[in-house]
């Protein structure tokens, strides 16, 4: 092996600082026996090693100052903090998700709340408009059942329809009869009354799931009425024992209210 | 002679891989960066050619991007060579880019070169030359050179660091990395007989 390559391939493999880079086997025993035989290569790796260790001893180290281990460490713990921000921006941001989800919410439940108000509203009045429709209609001129004697019309009612039909006798109004009704596949009692102008139509069905809305209601004897009119006719609806009661007549809501504490 | 010749089979390769397979850890940032805040201030120190406002500059903002890094060291062992190589690159990227002054040109170490330097056995030997310059002048003749050559001699004269290591630090293979300590090595003789003429211990 010459001294040029027998001094690159340790110069390379750093064999003169200590390296674990080891040349092949082979090559290790060719420069071994080079250096053995080879005074100027041997005196060229002493050389480096001697300017390595002296360079190592004279050089100066100057340590970090307290200063600056200060300032980093200050820096360090500022950016901690930063780095600790977003995730306390995620959790304010989390927070609005939350809280706009809720606020959707709530929006959501109160349109639906007041959908299904204005639906009761519209069933209510729908089922007014429907029962003044009939009452227009027919002007109690058509029943199924004439009689003025209450229990007359309560026995013929009493096997068409599920509740007991007890019509009361009204002032200044006589009873016609009765007749059935189907109000959208619902059955209803027609009650007939007549006043010397004005024909009187008392509508009694099953309740349990028809609201009255809250607007336009009248407390009467603690018992909340709801009012309406359309065409003409006055409408007074109520509920009592499960069941609802409309009266639609041309006469006066007062009277018709009137009418109600009959029952 | 000193010299001590180690040659050492490839089972220390082997053995290593196994160990970073292995440190998976890492200890809290700031206790592992204290530990080697020293060697990195000494470094920046030597970059930035004993200027320490501008070594402390350095350190601060490469231990700044090293802090934000540090999820994506595998192993703590490379914690130094890591946090250095981060050095470097700030050094490089913030500093070095402005600088005005050409890039070496790298030639990487030839047999011919090596063959000769077999002059250096007529000269003065390393002992006696140390023994004739201040330590001051020993870091001046390093600051003068070329910041190429100066960090490859700090980081495999004085920081002991290994070639591979070196090389990871500096972004060079191994050849240039020997090259410039060799090098390195000849312009550091040649300037420390300079400034042992000039006080009158040496003649030429």
């Amino acid at each position: 092996m010459e001294c040029g390559a027998a001094r690159k391939l340790l110069y390379s493999s750093q064999v003169l600082h200590g390296e674990k880079l080891a040349p092949a086997a082979t090559e290790t025993k060719e420069v071994r026996l080079h250096l053995e035989r080879c005074a100027a290569c041997w005196q060229f790796f002493a050389a480096e090693k001697e300017l390595s260790d002296a360079l190592r001893k004279r050089l100066p180290r100057e340590g970090a100052s307290s200063n600056l281990r200060e300032q980093v460490l200050s820096r360090i713990a500022e950016e901690r903090g930063n780095s600790k921000r977003p995730s306390r921006w995620r959790f304010v941001r989390r927070q609005a998700v939350i809280l706009g989800l809720l606020v959707f919410l709530l929006v959501g439940l109160l349109s639906a709340a007041l959908w299904l108000r204005s639906r009761h509203i519209e069933k209510s009045e729908q089922l007014a408009s429907i029962l003044v429709d009939d009452h227009a209609r027919y002007q109690s001129t058509t029943t199924e059942v004439t009689s003025s004697e209450p229990e007359v019309i309560n026995s013929w009612f009493r096997d068409r329809v599920r509740f007991s039909v007890q019509p009361p006798r009204l002032p200044d109004s006589s009873l016609v009869g009765g007749r059935l009704c189907n109000l959208q596949g619902r059955p209803a009692a027609l009650i007939s009354y007549r006043k010397p102008q004005s024909a009187i139509s008392l509508f009694i069905l099953d309740g349990r799931d028809i609201e009255l809305p809250k607007e336009h209601l009248i407390a009467l004897d603690e018992r909340p009425c709801f009012v309406t009119a359309e065409r003409g006719y006055n409408v007074v609806m109520w509920k009592q024992r499960g069941l609802l009661y409309v009266l639609v007549s041309d006469i006066r809501s007062a009277d018709l209210l009137q009418l109600s504490t009959r029952f | 002679m000193g010299l001590r010749l180690r040659v050492i089979d490839g089972g220390q390769a082997t053995r290593g891989k196994r160990t970073d397979q292995l440190s998976h850890a890492l200890p809290p940032f700031e206790e592992i960066l204290l530990a080697h805040l020293d060697s990195l201030f000494a470094f920046a120190n030597r970059l930035a050619s004993g200027h320490h406002e501008e070594a402390e500059e350095l350190v601060q903002d490469t231990c700044l991007r090293a802090f934000r890094k540090y999820e994506t060291l595998r192993n703590a062992e490379k914690f130094k060579a890591w946090l250095f190589q981060i050095l470097m690159n700030t050094y490089i990227n913030e500093r070095h880019r402005h600088s005005r002054q050409p890039p070496i040109v790298d030639v990487e170490l030839s047999e011919a070169l090596l063959r000769s330097a077999g002059g250096q056995t007529s000269e003065t030997p390393e002992e006696e030359l140390f023994a004739k310059v201040l330590d001051g002048e020993v870091r001046q003749a390093l600051d003068a050179l070329p910041v190429e050559f100066r960090t490859v001699i700090w980081l495999s004269d004085v920081e002991e660091m290994s070639y591979r290591e070196i090389c990871e630090i500096v972004g060079c293979p191994p050849g240039t990395v020997a090259s410039r300590i060799y090098r390195g090595h000849s312009m550091l003789r040649e300037q420390l007989r300079e400034y042992a003429r000039r006080r009158g211990l040496m003649s030429d």
